[in-house]
C-alpha cells in the first residue's frame, strides 16, 4: 500500500511539472506589439546560441521579424524565397480586397508552399522549434509560420539489418517525412492512412501510425491509438522506446512487436491488415501485431520463388529448433540417456570427451557463454578489429580448446552448428530471445536430462499459445488454428493461391484480388 | 509479489534442488559395456560372467592428445565369478574403476557348458534389468567357452562383438531379434527356442602350414543350438540347415541355392523375396503339415549348356531347383524330428492359432507329436533375372541347347 501511495504521489508530481509548462505560454496570445513579443520570445529562448531572431523592414516602413533556428531550415531557399522578395519586391499591385499587411506578406511575398497562421505564442515557438520560419509582424495580433526545414539528415541507404537479395535496396532512415514518403510511393491510395501523435513534454517526438484504411480492423486500430495516447513522457528518444511502453507483456522473452528497416516489410504488413508505427529520428518502424511466425520470416521469402522458398521455410525451422535444443539435448543425452545414441556414435563420443576434466553441462555453458561473449564483442569492436577478434575467437574455442584437453571436439561442433543456426534466423531480436532461453534449456537439460527438456518445452509452449500481440495470439494461424491461413506459414504457396487476406487479422476489405489468376 | 507466490517459487528451486541429477554421469565415468558372455564356473553351481568394455582412449580419435603412443586393443574383456549374475557382476565391478553400462549391450554370448547346464535360472535378470534391452543378439559358442570367443579381435570391428553381430544380419539371420525369440519360445509349447551359434575358426581355411598373421583365428557363425526342455542345450544344425529352419519360420533374409544337373555342371540362383509359411491340418487325431516355400531371385551362376533365355529352359531349372531344394528342408525337418524330437519351427503353434481346442488335448504331449507328424514341402520358387548373359559363353553356339 505504502509503495502504490508513493507511486501516486510522483505522478502527481509528474503531472503538475507538465502543466506549468505549457500553461505559462497557452495563456499569452501574441501580442499586437512586435516588441514585447520581441522580449517574450528572447526570454523563452534565453541562452539558446542556435535561436536566431531577424528583424527587417519590409517596404521600408513596417517592421517584421524573421524566426527561425539555425541549422533546422534551409538557410538557402530562406534567401531565396523569402528575403529577396520582402527586402527588394516593391509594394505589390492589386492589393485591393487586402485587409492586413499579414496577408499581404502571405499570399504575395512570401513563395513558400506551407504557410500557417498562429495566434499563441506557444504554437509560435513550437512551430519555429520543428523547422517553421516564424514571422511576427508588428502591429498584428498573429504570426505566420512558413515550413522550411533543411536540417542535415542521412540519405537513403540500403538496409544493413536486413539485406534481401532481389528486394528492393531501400531503407528506412531517421527522417520521419522521408519514411513516410517511402510509404506513400508504394501506396498511391487515400486509403493509406498516416496518423500522427506528438509524444514528449520536452522532445515532443512525432510518432506516425500507419495503415490501410478498411484492411486493418477498427479494434485494432483503436487499440494502437489507445496506448499510444496513453503514454507520458519527457522525452521519446526512439522506437525501441516506444515499443516497451505499449507492448501486451513485457516480461515475455519474445518480442510481441516487429521492427524493420524496410519499407516494403511495412507496406506488405499494412496489406495484411497490420498497423505500422513511425517515430521520428528512428530508422526502425514498428508493426503490430507480431506472430511467433513472423519472427521466422525474412522478406527474400516473397522475393524468391515460392518452391524455393518453402525448402528455405523448413530449414530455418529446423535450424531454429537446432538453435533452441541442441546444446541441451547433447548434455542431456550424453550424461542421462546414453543409451538413446547410436553405438558407434557413442564411442566417437565417449572417445573424444575421453580425459575432458568438466562435466558435459560445465562444458556446454563455458563453450555457450564464450561463444556468446565473442559474438558480443564482435558486434560492438569496429569492423576492423572485428575480423581479427572472430579469427582469434574461432582458433582458441575452435582448436587449441580441443587440443589442449580442456573441451571436447563434439561439443565444439555443437556450439558452432547452434550459433550458425540462430544466426538464420531472419529477426534479430526474435532470435535474442531464444538466445536467451537456450541457456535455460541448458540449465534444464543438466539437472532433469530429457525429462527437464520436454518440461521446458511444454512450459514454452504454453507461454507461446498464451501471449498475445495487441489482441492477437501469438500462435496464430496455428494455434488457434485457422487452416485458410496457413497457406504462408510454414510454407509459401504461389502467389496467385495467396488471393485472401489473414482472416485472423484483417477487417472489411478481406480480398486481395479475384482467384483463379493461374495462367492456364 | 504476494506470499503465496514467493513461497511457490522458494519450493520450485527447492523442487530442482532436491531432486534431479541422480541419473546423471558422465560419458567417461561410464564403463561401456558392450557383450556379456556366460560360463559355468569351477563350481558347478557357480557361473562367470564376462564383459567387452570398450576403451575410449584406444578408440580412433581426432583429438589425438596422447600423440604416438600406440593405440592398443580398443575393448578389454573382464570376467568374474559368483553365485548369480548379480553377485558376478558385483564382484567384476571391483575391477572396473567405471560404472558398467549396459545400455549398449548389444551381444550376448553362452559358453557350451552353460548352455547345456541350461540357461532357465539364469537369464531373469536380462528382462527385469530397465538397463538392458532385449534387443539383443544372442549365440552359444559352439565347442568353447564364452570368454575366450570374447578375446577373439576382428580385423573389421572395432571393438569386435559387433562383428558377430553384424555377420549375423548379413547372413540372412535374425539379428539381434534372437533373445526376443528366445524369450517367446521359453514361454510357449508350441515352439522350441533357438540361439544361433558361432564358433572359433582360423581365418584361412586351406593354408594347412599358416603360420603368423594367417595362423590368427576369427569368430564366425557356425549354425544353430537347439534348445529343449528347461532350456538346456539338445545339440546343433550347421549352417545349412540353420537356414532352412529360417525360411520355414519365414524369418529368411536371403539365401543362395546351389544344385547340381549332372557331375559336372551346376547353377546357383540367390534369393532375395523369401516367405515360409506353415499349413497345419488335423483330421481326427492325424495332423499333418504342409511347409509352403517360396523365394524370387537370380541366377548368378550357371555353367551348363543351357541356354536360359527360353522360357522353358527357365522353368526346367525352376524345377529342378524346387526339386533338390524341397529335398534338403524336408530332410532338414527329418533330421530334427528324429534327432531331436523338438519343435524348433513352431508346428506347434500354428496348431495353435488353427485349432486352438484341439491343442489343447495336444499341447502336452506336444515334442512326441511333433516327431511323428507327417510334413510335406512344397516349394515355390521364381526366376527373375539371369544375369548379363543368356547361354554361358563358355559354350559354343553347336553345344547350346535349345
Amino acid at each position: 500500500m505504502r509503495d502504490f501511495r508513493k507511486r501516486k504521489t510522483l505522478q502527481d508530481l509528474f503531472n503538475k511539472k507538465i502543466e506549468t509548462l505549457p500553461s505559462e505560454m497557452n495563456m499569452n496570445m501574441i501580442s499586437s506589439n512586435l516588441s514585447e513579443t520581441e522580449q517574450q520570445l528572447k526570454k523563452l529562448f534565453e541562452n539558446c546560441s542556435d535561436f536566431v531572431i531577424r528583424p527587417i523592414y519590409v517596404m521600408d516602413k513596417v517592421k517584421i521579424l524573421l524566426l527561425y533556428i539555425d541549422g533546422l531550415i534551409d538557410t538557402n531557399m530562406l534567401d531565396e524565397v523569402f528575403l529577396k522578395p520582402m527586402l527588394f519586391e516593391r509594394k505589390p499591385q492589386g492589393l485591393e480586397g487586402v485587409s492586413s499587411l499579414g496577408q499581404v506578406i502571405e499570399q504575395k511575398l512570401i513563395a513558400i508552399t506551407q504557410v500557417q497562421n498562429v495566434s499563441k505564442l506557444s504554437e509560435l515557438v513550437d512551430g519555429i522549434l520543428k523547422a517553421n520560419i516564424g514571422v511576427v509582424i508588428d502591429g498584428e495580433a498573429k504570426a505566420m509560420l512558413a515550413g522550411l526545414p533543411g536540417f542535415e539528415k542521412r540519405s537513403i541507404e540500403e538496409p544493413s539489418t536486413e539485406v534481401t537479395i532481389r528486394g528492393p535496396k531501400e531503407g528506412f532512415t531517421e527522417s520521419l517525412s522521408t519514411n513516410r514518403t517511402l510509404l506513400r510511393r508504394r501506396i498511391r491510395s487515400t486509403k493509406l492512412k498516416l496518423e500522427s501523435f506528438t509524444i514528449g513534454e520536452l522532445s515532443k517526438t512525432d510518432v506516425v501510425m500507419a495503415y490501410i484504411e478498411g484492411i486493418a480492423t477498427d479494434s485494432l486500430l483503436k487499440e494502437v491509438r489507445s496506448r499510444i495516447e496513453r503514454i507520458k513522457l519527457d522525452a521519446l528518444m526512439g522506437s525501441e522506446m516506444l515499443e516497451e511502453f505499449i507492448e501486451d507483456v513485457p516480461y515475455s522473452p519474445f518480442p510481441q512487436i516487429q521492427n524493420t528497416e524496410r519499407p516494403d516489410i511495412v507496406i506488405a504488413n499494412l496489406l495484411e491488415g497490420r498497423v505500422g508505427i513511425i517515430v521520428d529520428n528512428t530508422p526502425f518502424v514498428l508493426v503490430v501485431p507480431m506472430t511467433f511466425w513472423s519472427g521466422l520470416q525474412a522478406a527474400d521469402d516473397y522475393y524468391e520463388r515460392f518452391i524455393y522458398t518453402t525448402f528455405i521455410r523448413f530449414i530455418r525451422f529446423t535450424l531454429f529448433n537446432i538453435s533452441l535444443f541442441l546444446p541441451s539435448l547433447y548434455v542431456a543425452l550424453s550424461t542421462f540417456h546414453p543409451k538413446l545414441i547410436p553405438t558407434s556414435l557413442l564411442f566417437s563420443v565417449a572417445a573424444a570427451r575421453e580425459g575432458v576434466p568438466f562435466p558435459a553441462i560445465i562444458e556446454a555453458l563455458m563453450m555457450e557463454f564464450v561463444f556468446e561473449g565473442l559474438r558480443e564483442a564482435g558486434v560492438r569492436l569496429p569492423k576492423a578489429i572485428g575480423s581479427a577478434v572472430s579469427i582469434v575467437g574461432a582458433l582458441v574455442i575452435g582448436q587449441a580448446a580441443v587440443q589442449a584437453g580442456i573441451v571436447s571436439a563434439p561439443m565444439v561442433i555443437v556450439v558452432a552448428t547452434t550459433g550458425i543456426a540462430s544466426f538464420s534466423i531472419p529477426r534479430y531480436n526474435f532470435g535474442t530471445s531464444i538466445r536467451v532461453i537456450r541457456f535455460i534449456m541448458l540449465l534444464l537439460a543438466g539437472i532433469f536430462g530429457l525429462y527437464g527438456i520436454v518440461l521446458g518445452f511444454i512450459a514454452l509452449h504454453i507461454h507461446l499459445v498464451c501471449l498475445r500481440s495487441f489482441g492477437i495470439p501469438y500462435f496464430s494461424p496455428v494455434a488457434p488454428q485457422i487452416p485458410a491461413d496457413l497457406k504462408d506459414v510454414v510454407v509459401r504457396m504461389p502467389r496467385w493461391t495467396l488471393n485472401k487476406r489473414p482472416t485472423f487479422l484483417a477487417g472489411k476489405d478481406k480480398i486481395r484480388f479475384p482467384k483463379g489468376q493461374k495462367r492456364k | 509479489m504476494s506470499k503465496g507466490s514467493i513461497v511457490s517459487v522458494i519450493l520450485c528451486i527447492q523442487i530442482i534442488i532436491t531432486t534431479g541429477c541422480w541419473d546423471s554421469m558422465e560419458l567417461n565415468d561410464r564403463a561401456l559395456w558392450l557383450a556379456t558372455g556366460w560360463d559355468i564356473g569351477e563350481k558347478e553351481d557357480e557361473i562367470q560372467i564376462c564383459g567387452q568394455i570398450v576403451l575410449p582412449s584406444n578408440m580412433q580419435s581426432q583429438s589425438g592428445g596422447s600423440g604416438g603412443g600406440g593405440k592398443g586393443e580398443s575393448f578389454i574383456a573382464v570376467s568374474a565369478k559368483g553365485k548369480n549374475v548379480q553377485e558376478a557382476l558385483e564382484n567384476q565391478q571391483g575391477m572396473l574403476s567405471r560404472e558398467a553400462y549396459f545400455g549398449h549391450r548389444r551381444v550376448t554370448f553362452y559358453g557350451e557348458e552353460f548352455a547345456r547346464h541350461g540357461l532357465k535360472k539364469e537369464i531373469d535378470i536380462n528382462s527385469r534389468s530397465p538397463n538392458v534391452g532385449i534387443r539383443t543378439d544372442v549365440f552359444v559358442v559352439k565347442g568353447d567357452t564364452a570368454l575366450n570367443a570374447m578375446n577373439q579381435s576382428n580385423p573389421f570391428e572395432n571393438p569386435p562383438a559387433i562383428a558377430a553381430l553384424k555377420a549375423h544380419r548379413q547372413a540372412g539371420g535374425r539379428g539381434d531379434r534372437v533373445y526376443l525369440d528366445l524369450l517367446m519360445a521359453a514361454n510357449s509349447e508350441g515352439i522350441r527356442p533357438t540361439i544361433p551359434t558361432v564358433e572359433i575358426g582360423f581365418i584361412q581355411k586351406g593354408n594347412k602350414e599358416a603360420k603368423g598373421e594367417a595362423k590368427k583365428t576369427i569368430l564366425k557363425l557356425a549354425g544353430l543350438a537347439v534348445f529343449g526342455p528347461d532350456l538346456k542345450l539338445a545339440g546343433f544344425l550347421n549352417m545349412d540347415e540353420n537356414r532352412d529352419y529360417l525360411w520355414v519360420r519365414g524369418d529368411l533374409q536371403k539365401k543362395s541355392i546351389t544344385v547340381s544337373f549332372d557331375d559336372e555342371s551346376n547353377t546357383s540362383l540367390v534369393l532375395s523375396k523369401i516367405k515360409g509359411k506353415i499349413i497345419p491340418k488335423m483330421e481326427g487325431n492325424q495332423i499333418t503339415f504342409t511347409v509352403k516355400l517360396s523365394g524370387e531371385g537370380g541366377i548368378t551362376e550357371n555353367n551348363n549348356n543351357l541356354d536360359i533365355n527360353m522360357r522353358e529352359n527357365v522353368r526346367t531349372l525352376e524345377k529342378s531347383l524346387e526339386k533338390q531344394t524341397k529335398e534338403r528342408v524336408l530332410a532338414t525337418i527329418h533330421k530334427v524330428q528324429k534327432e531331436f524330437g523338438l519343435d524348433i519351427f513352431g508346428f506347434g503353434e500354428s496348431v495353435h492359432k488353427k485349432y486352438p481346442h484341439k491343442w489343447k488335448k495336444v499341447k502336452t504331449d506336444w515334442d512326441h507329436y511333433f516327431a511323428e507328424a507327417n510334413i510335406s514341402v512344397n516349394v515355390d520358387l521364381k526366376i527373375r533375372q539371369i544375369g548379363m548373359t543368356g547361354p554361358s559363353l563358355l559354350y559354343k553356339e553347336s553345344e547350346i541347347k535349345e
